[in-house]
């Protein structure tokens, strides 16, 4: 079975995160970028899909030069090679446009199933996978819990807020799936030693047959208008209880109108 | 005035809380129109919550074999009342903004 695994490299969310003023977009420089954390749990599934089935694992990256560092760090969790779409003329792709460069980038592989996140951390969109699915014209198994795989169907468990639903379709098909889905692996030592030789094969749009015209921050159907930073907090107030403590409370809760 | 499409989520015959909000979000854009997509007879019970909640509208897509997919008829239904060629076409349609609203799963921060 040959599996793709969707990683989005993202400022860590430790990190005093940022857009750039200049367009709008996130400043990739501000803070230092990570895997996005729900991206581990997607390349984890990716991994113990392999276990299962056997066929390889293909780490499929959509980002800037820096973007390397987190697709080794992919590798060395196990995946067995990667690529990488590298295209200044990407920069400022909203979610529509994304989705674009990776199914064409998807029509450079072979693969039965797509493995992505259900979010990332920097635009919570929520979305690629399904307009990926959309995009592909193959069935999309969002918000999984659960993955299985017999012959050419994958069942999934999905999440939704009152409790899960069953879904099944066949392959190729588009994956995407929660956070707690699995324990994600740390790379070991011999991970790490054995990622620097894997094969990163870096495309351009050209190389994937797209037309820049499809992509970047002027061609896609959204842009941010403008943004402002979130406020700072502010320091509580801190109410000693001199026999009157309650009251005080009470008064406090009134006043904002929640009793 | 705008039509604003709110699809409707609703479990055992009530209207989730999200959808409740989203019409009065809608209110306040435009004139509110619900988008049920379910099993036969589902609109029936949904109905007078909607109205009370501001919907002006209620588009209707209902069959037994929907309730077996996720997403696709979701997709199709709340295209198909905005495109123009399933609606009379009038002075307002020219200037009216069709707006689409559809509530997200709550996910958890982090």
């Amino acid at each position: 079975m040959n599996i793709v695994v969707l990683v989005k490299q993202v400022p860590d969310t430790e990190g005093d995160r940022k857009l750039d003023p200049q367009d709008n977009t996130v400043d990739r420089a501000a803070v230092d970028p990570v895997i996005n954390y729900i991206d581990e749990f997607a390349i984890e599934e990716g991994l113990r899909l392999k276990e299962q089935q056997g066929g390889e694992v293909t780490i499929l990256t959509v980002g800037p030069e820096r973007a390397t560092e987190s697709i080794r760090k992919a590798l060395s969790m196990g995946a067995d090679k990667a690529v990488h779409v590298l295209d200044d003329a990407i920069h400022g792709s909203d979610a529509i446009a994304t989705a674009k460069v990776i199914a064409k980038a998807l029509g450079t592989i072979e693969w039965d199933v797509a493995i992505a996140g259900s979010e990332a951390t920097d635009a919570r969109g929520a979305v690629v996978p399904a307009l990926l699915a959309e995009v592909l014209g193959a069935p999309q198994l969002t918000q999984a819990r659960k993955v299985t795989v017999e012959g050419s169907t994958v069942t999934i468990e999905r999440v939704t807020d009152v409790g899960y639903e069953k879904i099944e379709g066949s392959t190729p098909a588009v994956i995407s799936v929660v956070e707690k889905i699995n324990d994600p692996r740390y790379p070991s030592f011999k991970g790490i030693m054995a990622a620097k030789s894997k094969p990163i094969d870096v495309k351009s749009l050209g190389d994937i047959g797209l037309d820049a015209a499809e992509v970047g921050l002027d061609n896609s159907w959204t842009q941010v208008a403008s943004f402002e930073n979130a406020p700072p907090r502010e320091a509580g107030q801190t109410v000693k209880d001199e026999g009157d403590g309650g009251v005080k409370i009470a008064d406090f809760l009134a006043s904002k109108k929640l009793i | 005035m705008a039509e604003v499409l709110v699809l409707v989520d609703s479990v055992d015959g009530n209207v989730k809380k999200p959808t409740l909000e989203l019409l009065t979000a809608a209110r306040q854009l435009g004139e509110p129109a619900a988008v049920v997509v379910g099993a036969a007879g589902t609109a029936a019970a949904l109905k007078d919550q909607l109205a009370e909640y501001g919907a002006a509208k209620v588009y209707v897509a209902e069959s037994d074999d929907i309730s077996g997919y996720s997403v696709a008829p979701k997709a199709e239904a709340l295209a198909s009342p905005t495109s123009p060629a399933s609606r009379p076409m009038s002075d307002s349609d020219l200037t009216s903004i069709g707006l689409l609203f559809a509530a997200m799963m709550p996910l958890k921060d982090g």
